[in-house]
């Protein structure tokens, strides 16, 4: 299974190496190698990173934990199926809380022109 | 003028709505009336999610124009309840996790919008907020 794209198109990687304590260096790599990993983004699963959703902006940008403890962090945008590093964030800089206190979720109805696509497209992948 | 994003339902598993501690805060200072039609609201937009109802959403769910950010768009909405009543959420796509996300903020007056807009920008954007013009909650 072909790993996840992950582009570098403002230098994070580079800024990483100038700011980021030479400590935390196996970490972010390894949280990269996390984003990369196309096993974790099928079973929707980042152990290391912790990767979620940043709430406030309509662009998919998520938020990768380098160290939780320390504050390092990632910002990244998902677009076309591919990742792209946006900014590391220092422990410095406070992210808004947003305090939630009750999650529910509520499935969508699958239309029957959804699932009569998804019959052709798997049809025509065979 | 509002500028309006029709909800696509379509292409994510499902949709979760979070309640945060100030929305439950606000509500809990409303009266007893105004609680019961801010549930009432929220069990309808439930139903709506639940039937694939898009155009209840679409009519009902109005992004917030006025929010001029320096490196993202703003996913503010602004939910009518009644005349007086409005809900603040967040409302977004998390496509890595296949599922939209609306984040129930703050439940203010309408006479109070703005100045309750200002805040929320202030808590949630600080030097990413470019500029904030005033909302016209009539439209």
């Amino acid at each position: 299974m072909r790993d996840k794209p992950l582009y570098d198109e403002y230098g994070v990687i580079r800024e990483a190496w100038k700011i980021l304590p030479p400590e935390f260096r196996d970490k972010f790599l390894e949280a990269l190698a996390e984003l990369e990993d196309n096993e974790c983004h099928r079973q929707r699963s980042f152990p290391k990173t912790q990767l979620h959703r940043v709430t406030g902006s309509q662009e998919a940008v998520y938020r990768a934990y380098i160290d939780k403890i320390s504050g390092w962090r990632l910002h990244i945008m998902y677009e076309d199926g591919a990742i792209h590093l946006k900014d590391i964030i220092s422990p410095e800089k406070h992210d808004p809380v947003i305090e939630v206190i009750k999650s529910k979720k509520y499935r969508y109805q699958k239309s029957q022109v959804q699932d009569n696509n998804k019959k052709k497209s798997n049809k025509n992948k065979k | 003028m509002v500028v309006t994003n029709k909800p696509n339902l379509s292409t994510r598993e499902s949709l979760v709505i979070e309640t945060t501690k100030d929305f439950t805060n606000d509500l809990n200072n409303l009266t007893q009336l105004q609680q019961k039609q801010v549930e009432a609201k929220l069990q309808r937009i439930e139903k709506a999610i639940e039937t694939n109802n898009n155009d209840y959403l679409f009519k009902h769910l109005k992004k917030i124009p006025a929010i001029n950010l320096s490196k993202y768009t703003s996913s503010l909405h602004l939910l009518k309840v009644n005349h007086d009543l409005r809900i603040f959420l967040f409302y977004e796509d998390d496509p890595i996790f296949n599922r939209q996300v609306m984040t129930l903020i703050k439940v203010c007056f309408t006479q109070d919008l703005n100045k309750v807009l200002k805040g929320l920008c202030e808590s949630f954007y600080q030097e990413n907020l470019n500029s904030l013009g005033e909302f016209d909650h009539e439209r």
